[in-house]
């Protein structure tokens, strides 16, 4: 479950249990309110039946008959002690006389007050009820002894109040009332305390929780963020409301070298600190690696270009000390506009990464912007758009034709891989953005076996052509990829003498001995091998000395050169030719993109040709037809 | 602040007598009202009344009836008695002045002026008109709802 999700479902859940015990609480109280209504509600009728009765027995003149029946008085008396029980303390009856004093008619105590003596009330409603002919209820104070209410009905004749019959409930009763739900209020008590603790409980662990939190996404060192921030800010903020930008302390370790890393750490506080004043609030930093530093500005404060230079300039000028030797520090940056289609902050990081690095090769101590233009395609190199494109099998071959030079006739096609743009199916993505993004992933496996399928099912499709396919030499120390190939291999044996691999080369080989013997299973099925981009970088000289290989395909950027450097370029690409002649290899000049190239290439003898001027990567049946 | 005691326990009938200290600051104003004194000299003979108002500031325990203000009649054998010694020796200023702690008490005397009880749980204060002007007592207005014509 999502965090806010979570969260939302803890409130709603403490909600719920605090909404159930307040309505138990009130459902309870009002069930103990029902119980003491019923019980009013009995006596009243109990007492309406007894004035019934008295009316009956004295005619409707009660104290006229009262007067002159004394018997009556005493059997009504003991009529109303009758009705006396635990609940009920007393009962009597009382008449207003002439000067507003209560007197007593009749009296249910067992010592009966004496006919006629004087009662105080002590309380206006017995006037209220004796004006209004309407009963009442008086709910009595802890000052009155033992007495819980006081039903006060008054005894009417033709529309006048003759008398009022007064029945107190002991306090007793009324207590044990208020107890009849003690137990499921204990319970309720209870479960209030428990669900208060639980409360506090929560409000504690979330304190730790937050606590923890902090320690966790700030940097203890500089108090700017740290990496775990990133992930929980785009969890509830989206990446494309901010411009990003990556700054990086130059060479710093030698600061640490020549000062100490003490002072090292002072350096990258204070660098920090600057850094923090020279932003709004509402930006954020996050120290992404030791000298790194990830700035996030919201898009509203301005245009990038102008706050990223600010910014560089502000921590440019600035001057650090070491026992009053003054300091400046080198700093490169890089700083982009996120694109408003940008979903995850790993990708403007590794596309700054990639612009860091480049203002790093030219020199340090600079800013690079990186375009708006180029950030249109940043989804290709998201790894789940890759992943979802070859889940999909959006993917093709293009078909660029290799020429054999003087004839201008294609002897073969070399393979290159596109995935289709998701949503428009004409746009064909380069391996550029995605292949390092995958490469060393099962996405890349899958690449390859899709790739194979595609160039096997061409070489079927069309008998008379040769294909050549790109493969990394990484590829192929790769048990699991050396075994789809095998497979491919023995599966298409027939044609698999018309594929011819080129072998990219990233770094030195170091066990010459295993890549030997793969060219050599590779060779087995009568496919044959291209050393790629010779002359550049790893793809040596060394190779042609250790390693069977078929064909030498030209670095591009050697070829390039005969238009810059044509006399020394013609040399090299001369010896390159001679070499190759002695040792028997074919050779291909690539990056072949004008005549005046073509010409050249011609001129030396290069056999095969390949590039723009002659043709572009295609689908392969725009060729055949 | 006295007022404000009176009229709460007075109009309400929210007699405070459940526990000895609210009683006996309810003695000390009738007493100190009937009086129209600082300090009022009782004299009482039950035991628990005397425990009761050895406590009060205002009220001072005598041991002779003729020395007190107000004599407390706790029992008809108490009233006959101090009835007895009143007449005995009358004095001029009919002191001291009876006040009973029962009903019939107040009804048996007329030279009982008032009384103070317990009835169906409900405090009771009494006085009887005739008898507060036979001895020139004037209550203030907080007790003239308890003032009667009649027993």
């Amino acid at each position: 479950m999502r965090e806010q999700y979570f969260n939302k479902f803890i409130i709603f859940l403490i909600i719920l249990l605090i909404g159930f015990a307040v309505f138990l609480q009130i459902s309870t109280e009002h069930s103990t309110e029902k119980l003491k209504n019923e019980e009013v509600l009995k006596a009243e009728q109990y007492v309406h039946h007894i004035v019934k009765l008295m009316q009956l027995r004295t005619h409707n003149k009660l104290e006229e008959t009262l007067n002159k029946n004394p018997q009556l008085q005493t059997r009504l008396n003991e009529a109303l002690q009758a009705f006396l029980t635990k609940q009920y303390q007393y009962i009597f009856v009382l008449k207003k006389d002439d000067k507003g004093q209560y007197r007593f008619l009749l009296d249910g105590a067992k010592d009966a007050e004496e006919y006629h003596s004087l009662f105080m009330p002590q309380s206006t409603l017995f006037d209220e009820v004796y004006e209004s002919g309407k009963m009442q209820i008086i709910q009595q104070e802890d000052e009155v002894k033992n007495l819980w209410l006081s039903l006060v009905y008054p005894i009417v004749v033709n529309h006048k109040t003759e008398a009022l019959l007064v029945l107190d409930f002991a306090k007793t009763y009324g207590e044990k009332l208020s107890h009849f739900n003690s137990p499921l209020m204990f319970v309720i008590r209870m479960m209030q305390v428990f669900l208060l603790l639980s409360i506090v409980l929560l409000l504690f662990l979330a304190y730790r929780y937050f606590k923890a939190r902090e320690a966790l996404i700030k940097d203890k060192l500089t108090s700017t963020y740290s990496k775990y921030y990133l992930s929980e800010l785009f969890n509830r903020d989206e990446v494309s409301n901010y411009y990003v930008i990556l700054i990086d302390i130059d060479e710093f370790k030698n600061i640490n070298k020549k000062y100490g890393e003490v002072f090292g750490d002072k350096v990258i506080i204070l660098f920090s600190k600057v850094m923090l004043k020279a932003l709004s609030s509402a930006s954020k930093v996050v120290r992404t690696g030791g000298t790194e530093f990830l700035v996030l500005i919201p898009k509203n404060e301005g245009k990038i270009e102008t706050l990223a230079h600010t910014l560089f300039a502000t921590m440019q000028k600035q001057k650090y000390y070491y026992n009053n030797e003054e300091i400046y520090l080198s700093i490169s940056m890089s700083a982009m506009s996120t694109p408003s289609n940008a979903t995850s902050i790993q990708n403007i990081q590794r596309v700054l990464d990639e612009k860091l690095l480049e203002v790093k090769s030219k020199g340090k101590n600079a800013l690079g912007i990186i375009d708006a233009k180029s950030l249109e395609d940043i989804d290709y190199s998201n790894i789940d758009y890759i992943k979802e494109a070859l889940e999909k099998e959006r993917l093709l071959c293009l078909y660029q034709p290799i020429y054999h030079t003087k004839s201008k006739e294609i002897v073969k096609y070399e393979a290159l891989v596109r995935l289709i743009d998701e949503k428009n199916p004409d746009k064909l993505i380069a391996p550029f953005y995605f292949m390092d993004v995958i490469k060393g992933t099962s996405q890349y496996i899958k690449m390859s076996k899709l790739v194979f399928n595609h160039v096997f099912s061409t070489l079927q499709k069309y008998p008379e052509i040769k294909l050549s396919l790109n493969v990394d030499l990484d590829d192929l120390e790769n048990e699991e990829m050396m075994e789809m190939i095998r497979i491919n291999l023995e599966k298409h044996k027939k044609i698999a003498n018309r594929l011819t691999f080129e072998i990219l080369e990233e770094h030195e080989i170091k066990d010459y001995n295993k890549v030997q013997e793969i060219f050599k299973q590779l060779k087995a099925y009568g496919s044959e091998i291209a050393l790629d981009d010779f002359g550049s970088g790893y793809a040596s000289y060394g190779y042609l000395i250790r390693l069977d290989i078929d064909i030498l395909k030209i670095d591009g950027t050697l070829i390039k050169e005969l238009e810059e450097n044509p006399l020394r370029a013609k040399e090299v690409l001369q010896s390159i030719k001679e070499l190759a002649d002695k040792f028997g290899y074919e050779v291909v000049a690539e990056f072949v993109s004008d005549e005046n190239i073509y010409e050249m290439v011609k001129h030396l003898g290069i056999t095969y040709s390949q590039g723009y001027y002659l043709g572009e990567p295609r689908p392969i049946n725009e060729y055949i037809s | 602040m006295k007022k404000i005691l009176v009229l709460f326990i007075l109009t309400y009938g929210q007699l405070v007598a459940l526990d000895k200290e609210s009683t006996l600051k309810f003695y000390q104003h009738i007493f100190t009202a009937i009086t129209s004194a600082h300090s009022v000299l009782v004299y009482v003979e039950d035991p628990e009344y005397r425990e009761v108002f050895m406590h009060a500031d205002k009220i001072l325990l005598t041991k002779r009836m003729k020395d007190s203000d107000v004599i407390v009649l706790t029992s008809k054998a108490m009233l006959e008695k101090v009835l007895d010694q009143k007449e005995l020796h009358p004095q001029k200023d009919k002191k001291p002045l009876l006040f009973a702690t029962d009903y019939h008490i107040l009804k048996d005397s007329k030279e009982v002026i008032g009384a103070f009880y317990w009835k169906k749980g409900r405090a009771q204060l009494l006085f009887v008109r005739s008898r507060l002007k036979a001895y020139g007592i004037v209550l203030s207005s907080e007790y003239q709802k308890f003032i009667i014509d009649e027993l």
